[in-house]
């Protein structure tokens, strides 16, 4: 009887457990039906060109007006940030490396596919821009190692130097590329340049220019400066509408809808120089004013500054340059013809005042109720207009070009690195202590997520080309 | 001798009554046995019995059903009254297995608390979950916030996932069933979801009617779980709904129930009243722009004159126009700003409001139930229908609401076949108020208000200085003439009434089961549950809200959850020998649950007064997602009673999941547990030790990979995607620049294994005084390895996540439970019990990363560290030197470090409970419980918010100072105190200035509004590490008094009972905390991480009159 019972209940178990092949029914579903596993060369190269908008006008690029004192971190974490209270928790590099140089690995790695030349160099060129602003702002970062998760996923940390002479190697490639340019825009998706190939060749030499100038190739900067870009309508700007988290200006929406109130420009350097009206500037500020007989900002200050007096200074997003539909600069012709000048003027006065002239040139084509004649030499001797406290002409034509370049590139990452690679130019006093900050922070989640991250440098320790 | 002799022979008839001890009911069928002979009887309807015994020395023996046999002498008595004691033994003796299924629970080797229907139902908490509080060892439960129908996290013996889900499996009536807390993908709110604003969102184990349950079975164990794999990696939460019961002489009972509860705030935040609005100790008006004009560093209100305010004139440049309240029909100008000269400036007032005053009120919760019951041996029918209507304590905009219906059927059809089913219909539809980090959150602009800023005028007319108007515009602190609608935070009595939030879940769940039992010893059944339900919701900002939702905003989500569970069980039982029985099962499960969402969220409308509509938006954000997860079990159990004593429990389960790789996809999971009832071999089974059992058990669950974790795929990224955009707000949306797709940045792993959880567990229970008291003790260790993290990779990757099979955690905890009866006398009963949880949990391993994010601020985070318990506080912390002592500045200031750290651990050391009931006179009863949770931290956000806009109330301390202190300490930039705060002179030349005087190690420095606002001194500019406080708390959780009409009343009424209660929840709470009540955590149940404090929704007292009656 037990037999049969035990027997029976065996057979039962069986018959439940393998009357049918029940596993395939978890078989064929888990392919995302949300998600695609690939997608065309014309959407990666979209998101690649959108990729580049944040890391170039978001919080780092507020961050570096801020400690060069163009603007002023004014509420909660930004008052802090205005007087260097910053931990590396308040960083990232999800900018750079995920929305730029992951996205162009891929689009370049397509557009070699399919033997596009022209999507081959841009990408190349929008990686290229991203490693050489990660390296001034960070010295030291993971770039031989970087987007390979597979082989390093925990990169290691390439010297600076070399992050930059890996760039200029790319931005060769990326020029030659160009140079060939077949294929051209094919899918219409060049937001920036429609196609012409031209203009970013002549954006990738404005680029070389640079990051000779970060490392002190004075030579060199000038030989590709020469073939950058000369005029504004070759200018590389970023598009903007007005919508709200689609295609605002990133100044506008943190100023106007996201973080009202935590950064405007009481007390700040820049504005206090720009002020065309006298009686209204600090009067603790003394040698900082652009505005005499050769030069009126009044047009220039308005488009950046609301405000008059010192405690009331703001960024004008209602009427200026951060508005919701203005377009932001990545390189300019006015970046291009400063490094010419900084270049000449370090060679001699003459040819160094003429190169100022032509940037003073496209700011009268900016400004057309501004004022900015020409300058003479004379104009830079001890007592003349331009007398900037320098020791001699050249002392003070180099102030002015400091200063122009501070304030055409107003509101861009750049200025942050002149202002560290020329050493506060400017003298302008800290907020607190003696010392400027010298370099972003490694970003928390860099830290936590990689073996390989050195033990972190300090706010206050210059980055290899500026030591 | 003789005497004796004749007594012997002498038979004799004693008659008498058997009566429950306890309750003093008569006893009907106890068995009456003369001892040592097979002489006996039964004692009739009314207990009574009568017997002829041999002799006047006979001893009679009565034993019962569930009671504790007894012996009594007949002696000379001729009627005996004997009252029997009420077996705990056999009170308990029933348990639920995870299957549903029924089990004795001396004979079972685990760990598990039974918590009956009677403790949850009528508490004044209307959320089941809450409910739970204190009832069971092992179990940590964490609100939300004191939001009506908040979501609540349950957690128990600790976490044993990172990113996974923690908490455990819910199975109602042998189905699993939902208990998600969805945000959503729309998720609209004035912050991001893992910042955590937005509102608070329902769990859904909360659509069930407390009054419908029976017993919640906690079990808490691997062995007890195992049976459920791939799902009980948290523990299983088995709940019982009632069946129908006989009601006595009536064919049907019916039960109706009536409540009403009043909720208020249970705990402030302490805050500045002393100083008004500005800065520098002067006072300035909010109506114009302008950051520093939101602070609350402004003059001393109590210097103020008192006379009627003083506002610029038209001829002023200052001049602004005015705002016109709707209701009141006041006005209101810009008033003349504070200087040094002058510091309260034409702020004459010294009126201080106080935020709590000006947005809550009274709430009210109405609870109305009716439930029908019937049975005999046709079947059994129980029915309800349940209404919970629940108006929250904020003024406008946050309500409760639910109706559930449910209809429990057994039906025996012959001898051999039966049906049983269970429906359960709930609706629910729950106005939700704004929270947290989010520019309009209910204590973001309430709280910030500065205390001279009367909130109460919140809509009018703003007239501008040329006379041009504007209607119905918003006023608030920052914007205090309405000339700057949207400027920084929302008023919240604004908010409340044009800002909404609503959720309407339409929600249906239960089972199908038939049984066919073949022969006496097999039984089949095959169980049919499903779970589906739609949650309809609607964020609507009105055009005229702050920050990025200006313009207008209306966000339409509706998802769908479904879930299918088949069961097909085979049982069979043996008696092998007359010491040895067995029990074997064997059954195939089925399972599926989809997520289907479809959501649209548009910004800028164009009609500014058309209701929401998404056509309306000028700025559109669309999207669905769709998601499906299959397991196939198959599982078997094998139970072996051996000399009654010792009882072998061996289970296992192989699963195969959609999540996992195709050809990798099956897992086995194996359990054994044995108990041992040594009392049995001891021959013990009364008296002062009267029964032990030590239980032994191990076993493995776990948990599978979400679905669609396998693959790295491409995503068209939005403007908060990663790299697109940035935690502050601003990004770009590569849709509005042609369309641009991009590979995720979350790297998927086509080798995923599922996490397995290996845990053992030692334990006993023992029972002293004839099982009137009970001590049940486990200790437990588990170990959860190939954890599946999504892991944060260096972004210099090019990825921010890799879901991974990389990290181990670990718990080892104690638990105890304890009670019994004090007293058992007719007129007075008195019951003692009692909880303690110690669980210590170490995360032991992440590969390739410190640290994981689980929720909170990019800067302040819950997190998973390496070393420490899951959750851990991670932030900024102060600059060290290697001897400890803080990095000061030039100023004798301390800095920030360059690096973030641990800066507290959230979880408790141990929680525990202690509750009581009384019953005097079978009418009268009082219960309370008090419960805490001991040692754990939390990172006070809202204070170290609050300090910056000087209305954390500690801000508000003042200190006077001499004339050589105040020209020789400097403030945070280096400033003697006399040369900022020259007009805190008194005429003795000494000075009074808000701040106090602080020695960090570089001699003695002053810490005024400077410190907070720009140096290291709030949580906006500072270290989160001086923000972590102990969050030790203890509280009156429960105290109910009761009083049930006597019989005798009803039965003059012809009902079958009567019963007023009055209930008071959370009546009193004991903490050094600094904020809301610390049973709170601010990511809510959704999300893992815990201790996190930031604007939260405050908690509530409830107290409760409810009406109970029995026809």
């Amino acid at each position: 009887m037990k037999i049969l019972r035990h027997t029976t209940f065996l057979l039962v178990g069986c018959a439940v457990l393998f009357s049918s092949s029940c596993k395939k029914w978890v078989e064929d579903i888990n392919e995302s039906p949300n998600n695609a596993t690939d997608a065309p060369l014309a959407a990666v190269m979209t998101a690649t060109l959108v990729g580049v908008i944040q890391p170039n006008s978001g919080e780092d690029a507020r961050l570096a007006g801020i400690w060069t004192q163009q603007f002023t971190g004014t509420d909660r974490q930004y008052s802090g940030y205005d007087a260097y209270n910053i931990s590396s928790a308040d960083f990232d590099w999800d900018g750079p490396y995920y929305s730029v140089t992951q996205q162009a690995n891929i689009s370049i790695a397509k557009s070699r596919e399919a033997g596009n030349k022209y999507y081959e160099g841009v990408a190349i060129v929008l990686k290229a821009l991203s490693f050489g602003m990660t390296t001034a702002a960070w010295g030291d970062i993971p770039y031989s190692q970087a987007n390979d998760i597979v082989q390093y996923p925990s990169p290691s940390f390439d010297g600076q130097l070399d992050v930059y002479a890996g760039v200029q190697d790319d931005l060769d490639v990326a020029i030659a590329a160009l140079t060939d340019g077949t294929g051209g825009d094919a899918f219409g998706v060049d937001f920036y340049f429609a196609g012409d190939q031209d203009k970013w060749k002549a954006v990738a030499h404005t680029l070389k220019a640079r990051f000779y100038m970060h490392v002190g190739n004075f030579i060199k900067a000038g030989d590709h400066a020469a073939q950058g870009v000369m005029t504004s309508d070759g200018d590389w700007m970023i598009p903007h509408g007005g919508a709200y988290n689609q295609d605002m200006n990133l100044y506008h929406s943190f100023l106007a809808a996201d973080r009202q109130g935590y950064m405007s420009a009481p007390g700040a350097y820049l504005p206090e120089a720009l002020n065309p009206d006298a009686a209204k500037q600090n009067p603790s500020w003394t040698g900082v004013r652009r505005n005499h007989a050769k030069t009126d900002e009044t047009e220039r200050f308005g488009m950046i500054y609301s405000g008059d007096t010192t405690d009331t200074y703001d960024l004008n997003y209602t009427s200026g340059m951060w508005q919701a539909t203005s377009s932001f600069p990545v390189v300019t012709a006015l970046e291009n013809l400063l490094i010419i000048a900084e270049v000449e003027a370090n060679k001699d006065v003459t040819s160094g005042v003429t190169a100022l002239n032509n940037v003073r040139v496209e700011l009268a084509a900016m400004y057309p109720s501004g004022t900015y004649s020409a300058f003479l030499g004379s104009d830079f001797a001890t007592g003349a207009i331009e007398d900037n406290g320098g020791a001699d002409e050249k002392a003070n034509l180099l102030y002015e070009i400091y200063e122009e370049k501070y304030t055409s590139l107003v509101g861009q990452m750049e200025v942050f690195n002149d202002f560290r690679r020329l050493k506060n130019p400017l003298g302008i006093a800290p907020k607190l202590g003696n010392d400027f900050p010298q370099r972003y922070l490694i970003p928390q989640s860099e830290l936590d997520g990689n073996t390989n991250a050195p033990s972190p440098p300090g706010l206050f320790e210059p980055t290899e080309v500026n030591k | 001798m003789l005497f004796t002799n004749l007594a012997i022979g002498q038979s004799k008839t004693v008659s008498g009554l058997v009566k429950a001890s306890d309750s003093g009911d008569p006893l009907p069928g106890v068995a009456v046995l003369e001892k040592g002979t097979q002489n006996g009887t039964v004692t009739d309807f009314d207990g009574k019995f009568t017997l002829t015994v041999s002799s006047g020395s006979a001893t009679l023996e009565f034993s019962g059903m569930g009671m504790v046999t007894k012996e009594s002498s007949v002696g000379g008595n001729d009627y005996m009254v004997v009252n029997l004691d009420m077996s705990s033994d056999q009170l308990e003796e029933v348990t639920v297995t995870a299957l549903g299924l029924e089990a004795k629970r001396d004979e079972t080797g685990v760990a598990s608390t039974r918590v009956d229907g009677t403790q949850l139902a009528g508490t004044g908490e209307t959320r089941l979950i809450q409910n739970l509080n204190g009832k069971s060892a092992g179990i940590n439960i964490t609100q939300s916030s004191g939001d009506p129908g908040a979501g609540s996290k349950i957690q128990i013996r600790g976490a044993t996932s990172i990113t996974g889900d923690v908490q455990p499996l819910i199975i109602i009536d042998g189905v699993p069933m939902f208990n998600d807390s969805y945000y959503g993908q729309a998720f609209a709110g004035g912050g991001a979801v893992g910042s955590g604003g937005g509102v608070t969102q329902q769990s859904r184990l909360n659509d069930l009617n407390p009054n419908d349950i029976e017993s919640v079975e906690i079990l808490r164990g691997a062995s007890a779980a195992a049976i459920w794999g791939s799902r009980a990696a948290n523990g299983v939460l088995v709940i019982t709904t009632k069946k129908g019961t006989a009601g006595g002489a009536k064919d049907f009972t019916v039960n109706i129930s009536a409540s009403a509860s009043f909720q208020t705030v249970n705990r402030k935040i302490a805050l500045n009243e002393t100083y008004g609005q500005g800065y520098n100790m002067t006072y300035k008006d909010g109506a114009p722009a302008g950051f520093a004009r939101s602070l609350s560093w402004g003059d001393k209100i109590s210097n103020r004159s008192g006379a009627a305010d003083e506002r610029y004139l038209e001829s002023d440049a200052e001049y602004m126009g005015y705002f016109t309240d709707n209701t009141s029909g006041n006005r209101y100008y810009r008033l003349i700003d504070g200087t040094q000269a002058d510091p309260n400036g034409g702020k004459n007032s010294n009126t201080v409001y106080d935020p709590y005053e000006s947005i809550f009120k009274t709430g009210v919760t109405w609870d109305n139930s009716v439930s029908i019951q019937s049975a005999s041996d046709k079947g059994s029918v129980y029915f309800s229908l349940a209404d919970t209507r629940q108006d929250g304590i904020v003024k406008n905009g946050s309500n409760y609401n639910k109706t559930s219906v449910r209809l429990n059927v057994f039906k025996p059809m012959g001898n051999k076949f039966k049906i049983t089913s269970g429906l359960n219909y709930t609706n629910t539809n729950s106005d939700r108020v704004q929270m947290g980090s989010n520019l309009s959150g209910l204590f973001l602009g309430g709280l910030r208000s500065p205390a001279d800023f009367d909130m109460s005028a919140n809509t009018g007319t703003y007239t501008d200085a040329n006379g041009g108007t504007f209607a119905n515009t918003p006023r608030a602190f920052r914007n205090a003439i309405g000339a700057n609608p949207g400027y920084g935070y929302d008023n919240p009595l604004w908010m409340m009434d044009n800002i909404t939030s609503n959720s309407k879940v339409q929600r249906l769940f239960g089972k199908v089961e038939f049984g066919y039992d073949p022969t006496s010893w097999l039984s089949f059944i095959w169980r049919n549950g499903f779970d589906t339900y739609t949650d309809s919701r609607d964020d609507f900002f009105d055009p005229l809200s702050a920050g990025s939702n200006n313009g207008g905003r209306y966000a339409k989500e509706k998802f769908v959850r479904n879930q299918f569970n088949t069961d097909l069980i085979a049982r069979g039982t043996w008696q092998l020998d007359d010491n040895f029985d067995l029990t074997a099962l064997v059954g195939t499960n089925y399972n599926i649950r989809t997520y289907d969402d479809v959501y649209g969220d548009g910004r800028s409308f164009v009609n500014p007064t058309a209701p929401p509509q998404l056509l309306n938006a000028t700025n559109t954000v669309l999207g669905n997602v769709y998601s499906e997860e299959r397991t196939v079990g198959y599982y078997g159990n094998v139970n072996l009673s051996m000399f009654n004593q010792v009882f072998v429990n061996l289970s296992g389960r192989q699963d195969y999941l959609s999540t996992l790789p195709q050809d990798n996809n099956g897992i086995f999971y194996p359990a054994a547990d044995v108990a041992w009832q040594f009392t049995k071999a001891l021959g013990i089974s009364d008296g002062a030790f009267s029964f032990g059992k030590l239980r032994l058990g191990w076993g493995q669950v776990g948990r599978g990979p979400g679905a669609y974790s396998l693959n790295t795929v491409f995503i068209s990224p939005t403007a908060n995607t990663g790299g697109f955009g940035e935690g502050w707000g601003p990004g770009v949306n590569p849709a509005a620049y042609g369309g641009g797709q991009s590979l995720s940045n979350v790297a998927g792993n086509p080798n995923l294994k599922p996490e397995v959880k290996t845990e053992i567990e030692i334990g006993t229970d023992l029972r002293f005084f004839n099982n009137k008291v009970y001590v049940s003790g486990t200790y437990y260790k588990n170990t959860t390895r190939d954890l599946i993290i999504q892991v944060s990779t260096p972004p210099s990757t090019g990825f921010a996540e890799q879901v991974v099979n990389g990290a181990e955690i670990e718990n080892e905890g104690f638990e105890l439970e304890l009670g019994g009866d004090v007293m058992t006398k007719d007129n007075f009963a008195w019951n003692v019990y009692g909880t303690f949880t110690q669980n210590r949990n170490i995360v032991t391993k992440m590969e390739g990363v410190n640290r994981i994010f689980l929720s909170g601020f990019s800067g302040t985070s819950s997190s998973a560290v390496v070393g420490e318990q899951l959750g851990v506080l991670w932030g900024a912390k102060w600059a060290r030197e290697e001897n400890g002592s803080q990095v000061l500045d030039a100023n004798g200031f301390p800095t920030i470090a360059a690096a973030a750290g641990v800066i507290g651990d959230p979880n408790p050391n141990f929680r525990f409970s202690v509750g009581s009931g009384m019953t005097i006179y079978k009418q009268f009863n009082v219960n309370l419980m008090f419960d805490a949770a001991v040692g754990g931290k939390m990172w006070n956000g809202t204070k170290g918010a609050l300090a910056f806009f000087g209305k954390a109330g500690y801000t508000a301390e003042e200190t006077t100072l001499s004339k050589d202190q105040a020209d020789n300490l400097i403030t945070y930039y280096g400033d003697a105190v006399s040369t900022v705060y020259p007009h805190a002179q008194n005429a003795d030349g000494t000075y009074t200035v808000r701040g106090k005087i602080e020695d960090f190690g570089g001699g003695s420095v002053f810490l005024d509004e400077l410190w907070y606002t720009d140096g290291p001194g709030s949580g906006f500019t500072g270290p989160d590490e001086q923000f972590v406080e102990d969050v030790s708390w203890y509280r009156l959780r429960e105290l109910s008094v009761g009083y049930n009409l006597t019989k005798k009343a009803t039965d003059k009424l012809n009902i079958q009972g009567l019963s007023v209660n009055l209930i008071m929840n959370n009546l009193f709470l004991i903490t050094n905390y600094d904020g809301n009540d610390p049973d709170q955590s601010l990511n809510g149940a959704g999300q893992n991480g815990l201790g996190l404090d930031y604007f939260q929704n405050p908690s509530v007292r409830t107290i409760r009159i409810a009406l109970n009656l029995t026809l």
